[in-house]
């Protein structure tokens, strides 16, 4: 770290990947200047956007941007493709246990259209499909299923059910209807523990009573057989230990990195590489190994910089609690043009930060991390997750992002809101963001604006 | 000293000059709000200083406000539309607790805390249910200026029911109310009444009484009514409801002149 | 005390032999899915099921889980302090683990029963409650062709409120247009939408919605020596058939040979706005049958709009 954090559009990462060449910047094979991506990937939303300048930052967007070239080639390598749905965060562990399995998650394919400005044409081809605006911006993977335009077809699909949003329900059984065959398996809707119930514990300090966790774990026992078949070996516990040990790696340098970056007196690493880096817990980009190589590279980043007193964002920014991930990146931006900064985030996956127990049968493990999801149980536990963090980070302010016609966002919103004002009292809003959301900015950035100005306002008091 | 608050709209422009060391309103006008926002908003700030007979050299501080605050290039500084709102209503009734503010663009639920200061805050995303554009789509429909849009929803028996949550498609609903002939009033009062709801939504459950509502629709005889009657509580209208924006912004000039946050 | 269902996959017959009283909620007068302040992308019925069970102070509500929307309406339930309520966990898929859930579920319901005033079920009472459950089920689905399409609903509304058989009375049909009517729950202020199709020339000879002939699929089997426990799992969890269900093959199943013997000619889609799950069906319904599909969604208002009634009339048209 010898430059001084800052944000730079396109055209100053021209400059600056230049500069970093001549410096002999050493890339993985998936390296490269992002404008690349543009030219050749049409993903024209990086032309709004701003990016931290080090060269970690530059290899966590050139490995997120190179995901579908990464599964193509591990389809061409011989490699068999499972498409993990739904499920955020439990069945890629299972998959990455096994030799020749490459896990992926086909919803990602929710951010294409704003990658690609809606050049893609996926959500106008999800809506001749029947699946409107009144769904959530998953809907752009079924068409990317149909057209091939972007990932493999999966060798399987797997997708959780049950506690799950109707909306990506809704969209997945349309998948199935259009000929690609699911494997579904049931998450029950996560309940406290009745008296004299046996109960047991969960990641985030929760619990769950014993006769769902033995659910989960006879699923994903299913779960585990298909994916055993598919590689041709079976998912044994020592594998599957092992799986776990190394995803819990993935989780470690990610929550140390939000430990620095979140904890620090000022931002040292933008918003919106911090939503991209926390997004590869679920499915590790299907490149679990890399994964850890380009946490470690932004974790070290953070760490020199915090060292340095080098900050992206100063420190009178706004202490902003992040709730649910955005569906245009552009809004991550946003937040900090307007005076906030990220101090804690819940994007919608927390149980996939927290550790995977090492010390239980491993399928137990498993199950036990899958009925964390915050998806899975009362939003008043997430709620209480938020407040804690909130509380931990000394946030000043919530901002609840709804993601346009997704089914939790419908009441979501309100219950953590609620919760937050009366436990924190602190000002919390909901922000609707949609794809590509240039025309709401001026809107957006009123909202985020009385936001901030509220809470400088109370820092008076 | 004198500060000015400008409120630049969706729908028009307002203005307030106010004198801090006699803490009152100096001058206050309203002009219709155009294409090219800063003249329009240059012109009515004139005209204020002319009515108040005041120069332009004894205004210490102007602050713009609203939807086009950013295009006010001659004022000091902007600040948004709830802040501003919620200084101008605590200004006018410091026991307001909770202020809807019905714009022609937006909609917003303020809580304040004691002393003012906004606590939170909720404002409608894209939909224009629950705006004044509803109203302004109504009118232009019938053909009638606001005012007489007032008159008519006072008259009232019995509300038609707007149930389409899309203002386009509540057009297409009130066409199809009137072709079976329902009465006039009843159709006003019925989109009314559906504003209120969608108000009231955004409200969440969270209300906190004294509630007073300001903005250009608070004008209209019927939504406070429609508004109690969905918020179950009493909902005062903010007195000079159009102008609290522009008058908590120059407050929040005059605050920020003497060096106050 | 009344317990009041918001799904027909909550076993009545289990309520009932714990000595309290089912009712299904659609079929209560103060059940009232219009008029409510909705945010955007909330269901109106699970809306209606929160308000419900704020008012219904002497009473419990139970909920399910088989939507997101019902999920977050209890969720929200629970943050206004109603803790007396329940969430009943309906299994989305057909697994084993599904079954066991169910069953569990059914186990802890009946704790809940106990707790709120309920008596433990005596298995000679739940047999009997099972076979009076079998023999209305029965007689209704058999009067579902022969009688108008209000009188069927309204006697499976019925049925669903104190579990009485009320016979519709028979209804010549004459030769319209015969329509399904497919989808969520289909609530009282809704039938007159049964008379605007009539109106039109069509005629709804198969009413598959929530609350229609698909509430009575259950079926209770009888082998030597069952365990009327193990038969009001079986007769539940093997036989609900619903949209939520993932695949959702067997509404698919089941729905085919009914549309084939009733000779329908269109389908229905009846909807709340915001659900998902029905929505997401229209296509699959129109590829899978062959018929043409007439989506029709219930908001905060129960009544029908001038366009509503154009649709409904262009669509009857066009079959005629």
């Amino acid at each position: 770290m010898n430059v001084a954090p800052r944000k730079l559009d396109l055209s100053g990462w021209d400059d600056r990947y230049e500069e970093l060449q001549r410096n002999g910047l050493r890339e993985p094979a998936y390296g490269g200047p992002l404008r690349r991506h543009v030219v050749r990937g049409k993903d024209y939303r990086l032309e709004q956007l701003q990016f931290d300048n080090s060269p970690a930052a530059l290899r966590l967007w050139n490995f997120l941007l190179t995901e579908n070239e990464r599964l193509h080639r591990a389809r061409a390598g011989g490699e068999k493709i499972v498409g993990t749905m739904k499920d955020l965060g439990t069945v890629p562990v299972m998959a990455y246990s096994l030799p020749g399995l490459r896990a992926f998650y086909p919803d990602g394919a929710w951010w294409t259209p704003c990658l690609m400005e809606c050049s893609d044409r996926l959500l106008q081809q999800a809506e001749a499909m029947g699946v409107d605006a009144s769904f959530c911006p998953v809907r752009a993977m079924l068409p990317a299923f149909e057209n091939g335009e972007h990932f493999p077809k999966p060798d399987l699909l797997v997708c959780s059910t049950g506690a799950v949003c109707d909306d990506f329900s809704a969209i997945a059984q349309r998948l199935e209807h259009l000929g690609h065959a699911i494997l579904w398996w049931e998450i029950p809707r996560r309940r406290p523990p009745a008296a004299a119930e046996p109960v047991c514990d969960l990641p985030g300090n929760l619990a769950a009573p014993k006769i769902q966790v033995d659910c989960v774990q006879s699923e994903l026992q299913r779960v585990g057989e298909a994916l055993g078949g598919l590689a041709g070996e079976t998912l044994d516990d020592d594998l599957l230990a092992n799986g776990i040990r190394i995803a819990n790696q993935v989780r470690r340098r990610l929550g140390a990195l939000r430990k620095s970056v979140y904890a620090a007196p000022a931002a040292p690493l933008p918003a919106l590489e911090m939503l991209v880096a926390e997004m590869l817990a679920i499915h590790f980009c299907s490149d679990r190994a890399e994964t850890i190589v380009v946490l470690d590279a932004l974790l070290a980043e953070a760490q020199a910089r915090i060292r340095l007193g080098r900050f992206s964002v100063n420190a009178q920014a706004v202490r902003t609690y992040w709730v649910n991930p955005v569906a245009d990146l552009r809004a991550m931006n946003l937040l900090e043009e307007l005076g906030g900064r990220i101090c804690g985030s819940d994007f919608m996956f927390s149980h996939a930060l927290d550790l995977i127990p090492e010390n239980l049968p491993p399928l137990e493990a498993l199950a036990r991390s899958a009925l964390a999801d915050p998806m899975a149980g009362p939003t008043a536990d997430r709620g209480a997750r938020i407040v804690r963090e909130c509380q931990a980070s000394r946030a000043e302010v919530v901002v609840v992002s709804r993601i346009p016609g997704a089914s939790h966002c419908a009441r979501e919103g309100e219950i953590i809101r609620a919760m937050v004002r009366l436990r924190l009292g602190i000002p919390a809003i909901e922000l609707e963001i949609p794809p590509v959301c240039d025309a709401l900015l001026p809107a957006l950035g009123s909202r985020l604006q009385a936001l901030f100005e509220t809470a400088r306002a109370r820092r008076t008091k | 000293m004198i500060y000015a608050g400008i409120d630049a709209g969706s729908r028009s422009i307002k203005a307030v000059l106010f004198d801090t060391s006699q803490n009152r309103t100096l001058a206050s006008g309203l002009a219709d709000q155009g294409v090219e926002q800063e003249r329009l908003a240059a012109e009515l700030f004139d005209k204020l200083l002319r009515e108040a007979g005041l120069e332009r050299s004894k205004i210490s501080g102007v602050v713009a406000t609203g939807y086009g605050r950013n295009a006010i290039r001659f004022a000091d500084t902007t600040i948004t539309e709830i802040t501003c709102h919620a200084r101008g209503v605590h200004r006018l009734a410091p026991d307001a607790r909770t202020i809807i503010e019905i714009g022609g663009q937006d909609s917003k639920v303020i809580s304040l805390e004691e002393g003012g200061r906004v606590r939170d805050f909720s404002m409608n995303d894209r939909c224009a249910a629950g705006t004044g554009r509803f109203l302004e789509m109504v009118a232009l429909r019938l053909d009638m200026d606001w005012e007489k849009l007032s008159m008519l929803a006072q008259q009232s028996t019995k509300p038609a029911i707007i149930s389409n949550m899309c203002v386009v498609f509540a057009e297409t609903e009130i066409i199809g109310l009137l072709a079976d002939g329902k009465p006039l009033p009843d159709v006003v009062a019925g989109v009314q009444n559906s504003i209120a709801t969608r108000v009231a939504a955004l409200a969440g459950r969270f209300i906190s009484p004294p509630v007073f509502f300001t903005g250009g629709v608070a004008l209209q005889s019927g939504m406070a009514r429609a508004l109690e009657e969905v918020l179950a509580c009493p909902v005062r209208v903010a007195p000079q409801p159009q102008f609290t924006g522009a008058l908590g912004a120059a407050v929040l000039a005059g605050t920020r002149g003497q060096g106050k946050p | 005390m009344d317990v009041f269902l918001t799904s027909p996959w909550i076993p009545a017959e289990w309520i009932r032999a714990h000595g309290l009283i089912p009712r299904g909620i659609w079929a209560s007068e103060s059940f009232h899915s219009g008029g409510s302040p909705l945010s955007a992308g909330v269901c109106a019925f699970a809306e209606a099921a929160v308000r419900f069970a704020e008012t219904a102070t002497d009473s419990v509500v139970i909920f399910s889980t088989a939507c997101d929307q019902m999920r977050r309406g209890f969720d929200t339930a629970q943050l206004h302090g109603l803790e007396r309520d329940f969430l009943f966990n309906l299994p989305a898929t057909e697994t084993l683990a599904a079954k066991q859930i169910y069953r569990a579920e059914l186990e802890r319901l009946g704790r809940f029963l106990l707790a709120i005033g309920g008596h433990a079920p005596a298995a000679a009472t739940l047999r009997q409650e099972l076979m009076q459950s079998n023999a209305t089920r029965q007689r209704l689905l058999e009067s579902a062709t022969t009688t108008s399409p209000r009188g069927f609903a309204e006697a499976v509304s019925r049925f669903h409120w104190d579990g009485e058989y009320s016979p519709p009375p028979p209804d010549a049909q004459g030769n319209p247009v015969a329509l399904a009517l497919v989808g969520g729950p289909f609530l009282p202020p809704h039938w007159k939408l049964l008379d605007e199709i009539e109106a039109a020339g069509g005629r709804v000879v198969f009413n598959a919605t929530k609350t229609g002939e698909r509430s009575l699929s259950p079926s209770f089997d009888w082998a030597a020596g069952t365990n009327p426990f193990d038969a009001l799992v079986r007769g539940y969890h093997d036989h609900m058939v619903d949209v939520f269900q993932r695949p959702n093959t067997r509404l698919y199943s089941w729905l085919k040979p009914r549309l084939a013997a009733r000779e329908v000619r269109g389908i229905v889609l009846w909807l709340f706005t915001g659900c998902d799950l029905w929505r997401a069906e229209a296509h699959t319904l129109r590829k899978t049958f062959g018929l043409p599909v007439l989506q029709l969604e219930a908001d905060e208002a129960t009544g029908f709009s001038a366009r509503d009634l154009t649709r409904i009339q262009a669509f009857v048209e066009t079959l005629q």
